[in-house]
């Protein structure tokens, strides 16, 4: 390509200014710059463990391990209790449900916590194509739930809300700890032991400022559901007439009035807590920490953070993230490993040898082969976009969670394991009490490598970038690189229209196909069929023009460019997907040729490696979404407990991974199809994504709580109905008013939304004192202030302070105003003697978090100068007559004024 | 306060004692069924009419009286609270949790007495002094985005009782427009949610008093017990007559209610119940009175519910003997018992009589006692999740068990619960008013069927917030009543953000009030037999002559509707990232140095001029233009000194940054 280009332009290239020089370079040479930036890309993706940055905790108010942790063994025996207690209960009784839910409301009543049994209903699964748009699951419970068509007892998740002493209650904390009632592991009693038995610390914590809600959430349906359907009812309540009779649920199984559905305020974090058995004989425990959500959304990298740094610090766990346990093995992998340490040796000694007190740091090999393990698990879990735990639940509702899973093969022997987790969670719990705010310093794009390593937007998004390039360039190069006759770009386009309707019609279909077949096999069956039938226009496209440049350069020049934009936008939803995307699309869309001419490529001789390559490759990739969907379904018949499974099984598969076969799937039907002349058409992946957020504008017009218009036309605000006297709104007239307006000969005008009112409060309801109030984004303030007191009270002076003064400050963050003694988190006695929220102690802060508190000054040092004998700044003259002093007070009022 | 009974109150107590200042001061104490203890100080000062303004007083505040006279404050009340009182827990229904139960935070009522057009500005000077008064940001409730002007929720004028007021009008809807009620209201009402409460504001609360915390009861109030307490909540109750006319006086009661924790961490979780002494629970006896005090008496009150069960020690020879009964012991008898009509005593015992009092009580029994509730359990929260949108959600479920059902003057048989509801709402939050739905048990219902009454003003941005004032009227056999109204949240200026507007903006509690549920306790003097306590114990008559020394007994005997908070919440809005200034700054001027060099570009560079200079520059490639510049001698040694001091800048700043 690039050498036609150089043909094709006869006369000397003009001679503009650098930037247009250097494009035209680019662009001259094209097929290297490409190849450089896919080399490069690839590089550095694999140099991502080895750039990796150490965790560190951003937001100074958690404080994490300035208190000691109470916990002690005592507790943990009071745990074992617990844990005996509850399965002697189960075993010996005849209802366990019942009674098991009267022991535990017994024991939350004895805490002096709030408790109330939340009874729900797994949703009905359907595979809903366009479900990420309405994302609304019903867990309603009635008498019985209908699960795979059988009546089931719904679950009944046990909530117990510790209200803090002092707290005024408007922050909570969640601790949520899964149990199966049915078959109770010895893990799983322990799990509720130890949570009952930190609860019982808590109650007595003077500490606490938020209130501690506890979940047992009965994971008899999935983890996932159970806490999904609590924190749906605390979020979203329900209040239809078979969920109020569902809704509360007594220790005796009746419905009582007395225990209903109760609440503590918006949840800051949540921590679920899991047991589980380890395989093998190993007797290691180690903590596990599990964070993507839906999406591949990841909570406040501080969450992790506090809790590698508590762990590291007191240096009893050995804490893990989630890896592809067989990339180990590979052998390659691991002599990368070894350049890299090699390398980075070197880089250290000579960094060594400039600066003698320079610590020589580098990654081993073994660090990197698991560094790559975990990464590319995180991608995977969040190019899934299935949450890899319950904690999912809570970043639907934009809350920040983990899970905490303890990995051990026997908990019962394990004493001192046990204390120092129950001291990890009531330092972790502890920290986010501190908070004075929400979650909101740190990073919320990062990729985990290892638990004290992570990497950040700001570096991966680096390799990514370097693989996006070639779209942009391989387009212009394409562009510049024929002569396009008249009417081939508009083909092109009408091209790539044609696809990309056929291909969103073909996503929508099954939505409507689907109400037709119940049983899970035949929908599948359709989904391949519908999927199998976007080839189908690439099929009809005629090939009169023989492979020629003119017709297949600028519909690939197009598609090229429309496939970056959309791997851009995809990259800010869910970069994992992105990048997947990307080393999927890149090698396919740049190697693309008609395919005749790579099919004839394989056997002449004469053909380039890259077309011989292109035949290969591109039938091969095509089968990508194919295999995705065959390794979950074996995934799942290895009996791998996981979220993903029972969603596939049953068809709901999250939007993501619809989205990301769909976008392969209709990539993939360029290079599939056999027999055409021209399969040249890319369609790009995320394209009809972002089309698809905004809602049909000729659907659904009808007026809903939020269609307030700002603007209403002649008649003002339209809320102002009883001010105006007309009780019926005339909308027959409006429409009529619009619509002559907008005159239009197919009658296909767009509606616009009229706020009415058509319930309660009607016509006549409102006084509207004042018709100002108008719409809703005048964002510009004006502060009257008025101020006309004549007696001169004490504290006037507070007076211009609040409104006028800059919002924000730079120091350190101490609570506002807690902080006289003592507040009302002051910490007394001797048993609790320990800092409180507010208890900065400068060398301890950085003892733990390795960083000093703020030593900068913004301000200049202050030398004294010669005495001049002029008055300085800070020079008071005594009033000598009353113009010296209205002078002054003048200057004080235009000050405030002009502010 | 129920202005009324104040005004007999105020009367009763000027008429029955010569012409002068009065204080008395009380504490009542009782024993909550969570094992916590319920410590309600109560200081009362009371002034007699006087004809001159700012003459010095014997016991009562000047400073109290200015601020009376100066802003003609006919009634006040203002509590500062930390933590919140537990209606499940600690009562509803009864007279001390009325008084003690209090917003978190700050709350200011205020009914001035000054023409209607400056009610406003008055209210606005007089937060300003109480601001300099007690230490606190009240003056932040001038600015009338935080006030609001209550119409039927604390209108002393509103027949609540009777059968004529305009709340009980039947199944017609009534919309409160503008000016249409009969006439304004002077009552200004008004809450900080976020105000922290201190010893910076017990400090001048104490001042106030005659004795301030030298002598008395106030030498109890440890300032770590009382701030470590689990409720923590004080109070400034202003009250006077008529000004024109000037025949009451003016009385001043002031009031701290702390909920103590249980004195013992319990470690068998099945005895909530620990024995308290007074010196356990404060650290400190009980020493002589204050001699200023007219009344200095301890009150230990057993409710209704745990008085029962000391009647099985009930015999007709032997009263009940307190200091050692079946269920408890104390540790010193008291003087006197007062029996109410529902059967809850009240144990007085002198505090000046005893040197040194140490009342405590030691538990028998494991007794296992409900405090009062009431009919609902109301609770408000914020549905939906986001920055956009979500909805208020006010919702009372109705409660099992003895539900203490309020006492209802004058209607024999009930059939249905009033409920008003105030709620004052930011002007940051945009109601959706078509939204308002209300459901009962769980079935939406006509709005107007179950709605009485409605004022619903509109916000207006950063003028004044939104006033919801809904009466509403249910059967008595509802299980649950749910009000929903949805609002979209607005954005806010950058310089109106708290310096931590990550933490969210808290939303002040909405007042609920049950009109027709007098909440009062009413002490018989004689034996009507509705108890057979009542038989036994001795009664002193203290309704007929009010002697002074039942101040607390009279208060607890006002009538005055049912009133509770509900929970303060938290919403988060749309929070800039404040580092964005700064961005912002860097990004603009990228952006204008860009748009500007290449606009001057553009102007200044002529085509002619520079195919010329291509022209030229074909005679010698630019590369080698540029190695004959080089060549140049004296260009060779400053490029030198350029490279030395770039290698020498990098070198410094690559050894400060490691």
């Amino acid at each position: 390509m690039g050498a036609d280009g150089e043909k094709d332009r006869q006369a000397p290239p003009l001679k503009g200014r650098l930037l247009a020089r250097l494009a035209v370079l680019i662009v001259r040479h094209a097929a290297l710059v490409s190849f450089v930036c896919c080399v490069a890309g690839i590089v550095s993706l694999m140099l991502l463990p080895v750039l990796a940055k150490s965790v560190y905790v951003d937001e100074n108010a958690l404080l994490p391990g300035s208190a000691r942790a109470t916990f002690s063994h005592y507790d943990t025996l009071k745990a074992h209790d617990l844990a005996r207690e509850i399965q002697t209960l189960l075993s010996s009784s005849t209802d366990p449900q019942k009674d098991f839910r009267k022991w535990l409301g017994d024991r939350l009543d004895a805490l002096g916590a709030d408790y109330y049994f939340h009874r729900f209903c797994p949703p009905t699964r359907s595979f809903s194509i366009l479900g990420f748009l309405s994302t609304s699951h019903t867990y309603e419970a009635g008498k019985h739930c209908l699960v795979d068509g059988r009546e089931q007892t719904p679950g009944v998740n046990a909530v117990g809300i510790l209200r803090a002493h002092q707290g005024d209650g408007n922050e909570a904390i969640v601790l949520v700890t899964p149990f199966e009632l049915e078959n109770l592991t010895a893990e799983n009693a322990i799990a509720m032991g130890l949570s009952l038995s930190l609860l019982d610390l808590l109650s007595r914590a003077l500490w606490l400022a938020k209130d501690v809600v506890w979940v047992a959430a009965d994971s008899k349906y999935e983890k996932y559901t159970a806490v999904a359907a609590w924190l749906k009812e605390y979020h979203e309540p329900l209040v239809s007439d078979s969920s109020f009779e569902g809704m509360h649920y007594t220790q005796d199984g009746n419905s009582s009035r007395d225990i209903f559905f109760k609440r503590a305020g918006s949840i800051t974090a949540g921590f679920v807590l899991e047991f589980t058995r380890g395989a093998g004989a190993t007797k290691v425990s180690s903590l596990e920490i599990h964070a993507e959500g839906s999406n591949g959304q990841m909570p406040n990298m501080d969450m992790i953070s506090v809790v590698n740094l508590l762990v590291s610090w007191r240096q009893q766990f050995h804490l893990t993230l989630e890896g592809v346990p067989r990339i180990k093995d590979w052998q390659w992998l691991r002599s990368v490993g070894y350049v890299f340490e090699i390398v980075g040796k070197k880089a250290a000694e000579l960094r060594k040898a400039f600066l003698s007190h320079a610590k020589a740091s580098f990654t081993t090999a073994e660090d990197y082969v698991n560094g790559v393990s975990v990464l590319l698990r995180s991608c995977w879990n969040q190019m899934l976009g299935v949450p890899t735990g319950s904690h999912g639940a809570f970043r639907d509702f934009q809350l920040d969670a983990v899970t905490l899973e303890v990995v051990s093969t026997d908990l019962e022997h394990n004493m001192d394991f046990l204390t120092n987790f129950g001291r990890l969670i009531e330092g972790v719990l502890r920290s986010v009490n501190n908070l004075l705010e929400k979650f909101h310093q740190s990073l919320f794009l990062y990729i985990m490598v290892s638990p004290n390593k992570f990497v950040s937007i700001s570096t991966y998004i680096i390799p990514f970038g370097l693989l996006l390039s070639n779209f942009p360039i391989q387009a212009a190069a394409l562009c510049t690189s024929v002569k396009a006759t008249p009417g081939s770009w508009t083909r092109a386009i009408l091209v790539v229209i044609l696809v990309e309707t056929w291909s969103l019609g073909n996503a929508i279909c099954p939505a409507i196909l689907f109400h037709l077949f119940s049983s899970a096999p035949t929908r599948l069956a359709v989904w391949i069929l519908l999927s199998g039938l976007c080839l189908a226009p690439v099929f009809c496209l005629r090939s009169d023009a023989h492979a020629s440049d003119d017709w297949y350069v600028p519909l690939k020049s197009l598609t090229l460019g429309l496939t970056g934009i959309a791997l851009g936008i995809l990259s800010a939803v869910n970069f994992s997907v992105a990048l997947a995307g990307a080393l999927l699309l890149v090698p396919m869309c740049l190697s693309a040729q008609p395919f005749s001419s790579s099919w004839r490529a394989l056997w002449k001789p004469k053909s380039g490696v890259i077309s011989r390559v292109n035949a290969v490759l591109a039938p091969a990739l095509t089968c990508f979404p194919l295999l995705v969907v065959l390794t979950i379904l074996a995934r799942e018949s290895a009996g791998e407990v996981g979220n993903c499974l029972i969603t596939v099984k049953n068809f709901s598969l999250p939007s993501y991974v619809f989205c990301r076969s769909r976008r392969t799937r209709r990539s993939s039907t360029a290079s599939k199809c056999p027999t055409s002349i021209k399969p040249v058409v890319r369609s790009p992946p995320a394209f009809t994504l972002a089309a698809k957020r905004r809602p049909p504008p000729n659907e659904d017009w009808r007026l809903g709580p939020g269609m307030y218009h700002p603007r209403l036309g002649p008649t003002g605000p339209a809320f102002s109905l009883s001010a105006k006297g007309t009780p019926n709104l005339d909308l027959e007239k409006m429409w009529m008013l619009e619509r002559s307006r907008h005159p239009s000969p197919r009658g296909n005008w767009t509606p616009r939304r009229f706020l009415l009112s058509e319930v309660t409060p009607g016509p006549g309801t409102y006084s509207l004192p004042n018709k100002n109030s108008g719409p809703a984004f005048t964002v510009a303030s004006k502060r009257t202030t008025k101020h006309d007191t004549d007696a001169p009270g004490p504290g006037t002076y507070f007076y211009s302070a609040r409104p006028q003064s800059p919002s924000f400050t730079m120091a350190n963050r101490f609570p506002p105003s807690r902080t006289c003694n003592p507040g009302p988190r002051t910490v007394y006695g001797d048993f609790y003697n320990t800092p409180g929220p507010a208890q900065y102690n400068p060398d301890r802060g950085k003892h733990i978090a390795g960083r000093s508190g703020p030593a900068f000054t913004m301000t200049g040092k202050w030398h004294r100068g010669p005495d001049s004998g002029l008055p300085g700044p800070g020079t008071y003259f005594p009033p000598q007559n009353n113009t010296f002093g209205q002078d002054i007070r003048c200057q004080h009022g235009r000050k405030l004024r002009s502010r | 306060m129920d202005l009324p009974f104040a005004l007999a109150f105020v009367l009763l107590l000027t008429s029955c004692y010569a012409i002068d200042e009065d204080f008395s001061e009380e504490l009542l104490l009782r024993p909550l069924p969570d094992g916590n203890v319920l410590a309600h100080f109560h200081f009362a000062s009371t002034l007699p009419p006087v004809d001159h303004y700012g003459v010095h007083h014997r016991l009562f505040p000047k400073a109290i009286f200015q601020l009376v006279r100066k802003f003609r404050i006919k009634e006040m009340e203002l509590s500062f609270t930390q933590g919140r009182w537990n209606y499940q827990r600690w009562g509803v229904g009864d007279p001390i949790a009325q008084l003690a139960a209090k917003p978190v935070g700050v709350e200011l009522t205020a009914s001035l007495d000054v023409p209607e057009a400056e009610v406003d500005s008055t209210w606005g000077n007089l937060t300003h002094a109480l601001s300099g008064l007690f230490c606190a940001s009240i003056n932040f409730l001038e600015s009338p985005t935080t006030f609001l002007e209550p119409w039927f929720s604390w209108r002393p004028e509103a027949n609540w009782t009777g059968g004529g007021g305009a709340f009980d009008a039947p199944g017609v809807k009534r919309v409160v427009k503008g000016k249409k009620w009969s006439k304004s209201s002077r009552t200004r009402y008004g809450a900080l949610p976020r105000e922290a409460v201190c010893t910076e504001n017990l400090t001048p609360w104490l001042k106030l008093l005659p004795c301030r915390d030298k002598a008395g009861l106030t030498t109890l109030l440890d300032r770590p017990t009382i701030y470590s307490g689990m409720y923590h909540s004080q109070r400034l109750i202003i009250t006077s007559g008529d000004f024109d006319r000037d025949e009451e006086g003016t009385t001043l009661e002031q009031t701290l209610t702390v909920v103590l924790r249980k004195p013992a961490v319990s470690e068998g979780l099945s005895s909530k119940l620990q024995d308290w002494t007074l010196s356990g629970l404060f650290g400190s006896k009980l020493e002589g009175k204050c001699p200023l005090a007219t009344t200095s008496s301890v009150y230990l009150e057993l409710e209704e519910s745990l008085a029962k069960h000391l009647a099985g020690d009930l015999s007709k020879e032997t009263r009940i003997n307190f200091v050692d009964n079946r269920v408890f012991s104390l540790s010193s008898a008291p003087s006197r018992v007062l029996a109410s009509l529902s059967g809850s005593l009240l144990l007085e015992y002198e505090a000046g009589t005893h040197s040194e009092l140490d009342l405590g009580v030691t538990w028998r029994a494991p007794v296992d006692w409900s405090p009062a509730r009431g009919r609902f359990y109301t609770s408000r929260y914020l549905a939906g999740s986001g920055n956009a949108r979500g909805s208020i959600v006010i919702s009372f479920r109705a409660n099992d068990g003895p539900s203490g059902d309020c006492y209802s003057p004058g209607i024999e048989a009930v059939e249905y619960v009033d409920i008003m509801i105030l709620q004052m709402i930011p002007w940051y939050v945009r109601l959706y008013g078509h939204t308002l739905q209300v459901s009962l048990d769980g079935r939406n219902v006509e709005f107007w069927s179950v709605v009485r009454l409605m004022r619903f003003t509109p916000a207006e941005d950063r003028k004044a917030p939104a006033a919801v004032e809904i009466a509403l009227r249910v059967s008595i056999a509802t299980q649950a009543v749910t009000l929903t109204i949805q609002y979209d949240k607005g954005f806010l200026h950058i310089d109106e953000h708290p310096p931590d507007a990550n933490r969210g903006f808290d939303l002040p509690s909405a007042v609920i009030t049950f009109p027709r549920c007098r909440v009062f306790k009413q002490f018989q003097s004689d034996d009507v037999g509705h108890s057979h306590i009542l038989a036994v114990v001795q009664v002193v008559d203290c309704f007929v002559f009010p002697s002074p020394s039942f101040v607390f007994a009279l208060l607890l005997q006002s009538q005055r509707p049912m009133q509770i908070y509900s929970e303060v919440s938290l919403m988060q809005l749309a929070t800039p990232d404040f580092s964005m200034p700064y961005n912002v700054i860097t990004l603009t001027c990228t952006v204008l140095a860009l748009y500007f060099g290449s606009l001057l570009n553009a102007l200044r560079r002529r085509i002619g001029e520079e195919e010329r200079e291509s022209k030229e520059g074909k005679k010698a490639g630019l590369l080698s233009q540029k190695l004959k510049w080089l060549r140049n001698e004296k260009h060779m040694r400053v490029i030198k000194v350029i490279l030395v001091v770039i290698i020498g800048v990098a070198v410094n700043h690559y050894l400060s940054s490691s």
